[in-house]
Formats: structure tokens, sequence, C-alpha cells
């Protein structure tokens, strides 16, 4: 085997802001919180922090902090710092760091990812042509009104539905899994239960998902604390430990030239996963997969071995496998359905609480190894993290 | 743009692989299928600051026009 020198990284701090719908503050202000906190989480102190990363950095449309502004505002003496949007997801950011820490570059990378999303979609909703500079095809489907990710993800739903038999109802059991586990997570944004029934009858934006296929637009910033494992013994915490990442893209990496809608490119990331450790899909207790939107979450499953190609929807089907005391845990802490949307953060944030032991009310009992996936259209990212150094 | 409306993804006859984001129209979109033929037809729109503008849209092929049309 390849050398795997993400083994070298571990995961020794997490933070999270404040997540609301109409928190009133700014992006550098939660990222300041969450990145403190993150700080404090590990023991640590800012002038132990010499590695800086975020995704996507000054480019984001979304808002949020720049890493400028972050290192000034903690006034941090960097000897690495990195941020940009284009990478394998959302998961950029901490493969950065987890390189620069292999690398020697830096022992403790302070790591965030800030959404303003809320606030923008209130001032207006989302600016089509601001998704248009980070999504340059998006170009090409704006005079079919075919506006953002709703609408392309819609596309590769209704592929499931037609190649697989697919159903709205397998799609809901991952939106009422995710509700409830949210009920055992005071920081959700959506904790009331929510029903089949409350599901199905919800509007339809874009056949075939509905408004609670959706995740929740929100504010908030996670950080977490990327460290060398010799820098890592004797922290606050017990540290999680990258097992592997799974950074491939085999595949077009474009919303409409992808030749097969339901294996997108989070496909070539998680096999390029599991070409690089000996653990096995069966060995995974918590998969906190990506549920931007629901389909996304069936795909990863997929992507992820737990099941066959076209099978997740009676994987997931009546949500017991998925539940908390399930074989399979999702979503644990609402997922982005119902905790919001911290854009791919809020599951490693959930994946090191549950592999700590300390996810409260919503620990799955002697959780060992967790599976992450950000994204899972054009550009996705996969991440395994185990327990104890 | 009026809902509801149909987007889709068409790959054309003429060269494999070669697929559009576009709009099916000149059916009720309950009876758009994946895996219809369909045909191309170009929708004229005026616009103050460059005229004319042609946008390719797609309607049900009669089944003459090409073979295997392929709606993704």
């Amino acid at each position: 085997m390849a050398t795997i020198g993400e083994r070298s990284a571990c995961i020794v701090g997490i933070g999270k802001s404040a997540v609301g719908r109409a928190l009133g503050r700014s992006g550098a202000d939660l990222t300041l919180e969450a990145c403190l906190a993150a700080i404090d989480d590990a023991g640590l102190t800012r002038s132990d922090i010499d590695g800086l990363a975020t995704y996507p950095g000054g480019a984001d449309y979304r808002g949020g902090a720049t890493t400028s502004q972050v290192q000034d505002m903690l006034r941090l003496d960097l000897s690495w710092h990195h941020g940009g949007g284009e990478g394998p997801g959302q998961l950029a950011a901490v493969v950065a760091a987890a390189v620069a820490v292999h690398a020697g570059l830096a022992r403790h990378v302070l790591v965030y990812r800030t959404v303003m999303e809320a606030t923008k979609q209130a001032g207006g909703r989302r600016q089509g042509a601001e998704l248009v500079g980070h999504i340059p095809e998006a170009r090409w489907f704006r005079p079919f009104g075919s506006a953002n990710a709703t609408n392309w993800v819609a596309m590769q739903a209704q592929r499931h539905f037609h190649d697989y038999g697919t159903t709205r109802e397998q799609l809901a059991a991952v939106a009422v899994n995710a509700r409830r586990n949210a009920a055992r997570n005071p920081a959700a944004v959506f904790r009331d239960p929510l029903t089949m029934q409350d599901h199905l009858s919800s509007r339809m934006i874009s056949t075939p998902l509905c408004l609670f296929d959706c995740d929740v637009p929100v504010d908030g910033s996670t950080a977490l604390v990327v460290s060398h494992r010799s820098a890592a013994a004797d922290l606050r915490q017990p540290p999680v430990r990258i097992e592997a990442l799974g950074t491939a893209s085999r595949r077009r990496p474009s919303w409409d030239q992808m030749r097969d809608l339901t294996a997108p490119t989070i496909f070539d990331a998680c096999a390029h996963l599991w070409g690089r450790t000996d653990l096995k899909p069966g060995d995974v207790d918590v998969a906190e997969v990506y549920d931007g939107f629901t389909i996304l979450a069936l795909l990863a499953i997929e992507a992820l071995g737990f099941c066959s190609r076209g099978e997740s929807g009676p994987f997931v089907e009546g949500g017991t496998r998925i539940a908390l005391d399930g074989e399979l845990p999702i979503g644990t802490d609402g997922g982005q359905l119902s905790a919001g949307r911290l854009h791919g953060y809020g599951y490693i944030h959930e994946a090191c609480l549950q592999l700590r032991g300390a996810a409260g009310p919503r620990q799955v009992p002697g959780a060992q190894v967790a599976a992450v996936t950000n994204g899972a259209g054009p550009v996705a990212g996969a991440m395994l993290l185990t327990a104890g150094a | 743009m009026a809902v509801p409306y149909v987007v889709a993804i068409v790959e054309l006859d003429d060269q494999e692989a070669l697929q559009l984001t576009t709009n099916i129209r000149g059916c009720a979109p309950d009876d758009v299928e994946i895996g219809m033929p369909v045909r191309v037809v170009f929708e004229r729109h005026e616009r103050p600051d460059t005229g004319s503008v042609y946008v390719p849209v797609f309607i049900p092929s009669t089944g003459e026009e090409g073979r295997d049309g392929n709606n993704r």
C-alpha cells in the first residue's frame, strides 16, 4: 500500500458557533466564536496555532471570513495557510491541513468553514450571477430555469427513481430520521417532530424533491484543529485519527455533462478512500453522509459500499437501519436537513463527538469508526475517522 | 418562468455524450419520460440589448426525425 500520509494527522479540537436562521451577527464574529471554541477544546492557545485553512475562503459568494481576517483577528503567527474552493468538495480544507501537517509545514492547523446562507438568502435570495462565478457551467442552465442545485440534484433523483424504483417515501425516511436525531441535539435548527406525512405533503420544490428533501440554510461557523499525531497525545481531548481520505475525481466534473447522474464523483472519492485503509464498510459505526438533499445521502450510502448501486432506497426505507440504534446510524446530529447547512463541517464536528463518546443523548454506543462524505455532485470528498491515537 | 416547467438533460443523436441542459415543451410535464425521443426547436426571444436570441428547447419527437432520442 502506498504511503498513507494523512495518518500523521489527528483532529484534536472542535468548535461551533451559534447556528441559526436570523442571528444578526457577522461572518467574522461567528468565525471567531467557532475558532476560539476549537482552540480551547483542544487545550491549546492561539500561540500554538501555526497553520490556518478554510474552504472556500474569500471567493465565497455566501460570505464568511478570509484567512487574512482570521489570522489578524486571532493575531496568529503562521508557518502555513491556505484557503480555496476547488478541491474534493468542502473537505478540501481538511485535506490541505492534513497534507500540511504530514509535510511538516505546520503542527497545529486551525480549519474553519463559515456560512452566511440564511442572511444571504433573506437579502433577496442567492444571486444567480454569484453562482455562475462559482460554477461556470451554470450560465448554460439559467435560460432554462435550472437555477440552482435543487434543480440539478432533482434530475439525479429522477434518474434514480427511473432506474431503480426509488420512491419519495424512501427519500423521506432520511429526513424523518434526521429530524428524530435533531430532537436530541439542542443546537439543531429544526427540532419539532417531522412525520412521513408532513414530509410528503410539504410543497414541491423541484420534482421529486419537496421542501423537506432540502437542507436548511443557516448562518454559522464550524472550526477544527488538525494536528500532527506527535503533537496530539497530551492534549485536552482524546485525538480523532484520520484513517484515510478519499479525494479522487475521475469522471466529468460537471452538473450536466456527467454521464451517469446516479454515479457522481463521490463514487470515485469513496473508492479512493477504501483503497487507503484495511478497514471495510462493515467496520463503520457511524456514517455522517452529506444530506444537503436526501437523495445525496442515498448516493453516498451506495458510494461508500453499504449497499449495492440502486439499493439505497430499500436500505433506508422505514428508517430502522439508519436510526441511532440501527446498523448504520446516519445524520446523528440531525444532519444538514435539520441541524443546518454548515456545508460539510457539521458532519466532521459530529463524527468527532461520536468518536470521543461525547455525543450525549444521541451517542452511538462504542463508536470507533466514522465515515464522513462531503458533496455528491461534480465534486466530492470522503474521510474515514477513528477513535484514539 | 411560469411553473410548472420541465428541466431536462438531452443527449444529442449527432454526438454521443454531448448533453444539453434544456426544457421539454409541447407536452404535459407528467408525460415527459426519461429516454423519450425529442427534437429541437428554437425559441425566439427578443432582448433590448442584443436583439433576437434563439434558445434551443426540445419537444416530443414523432419518431421519424432521428433514432433513439435520449433524454437523460
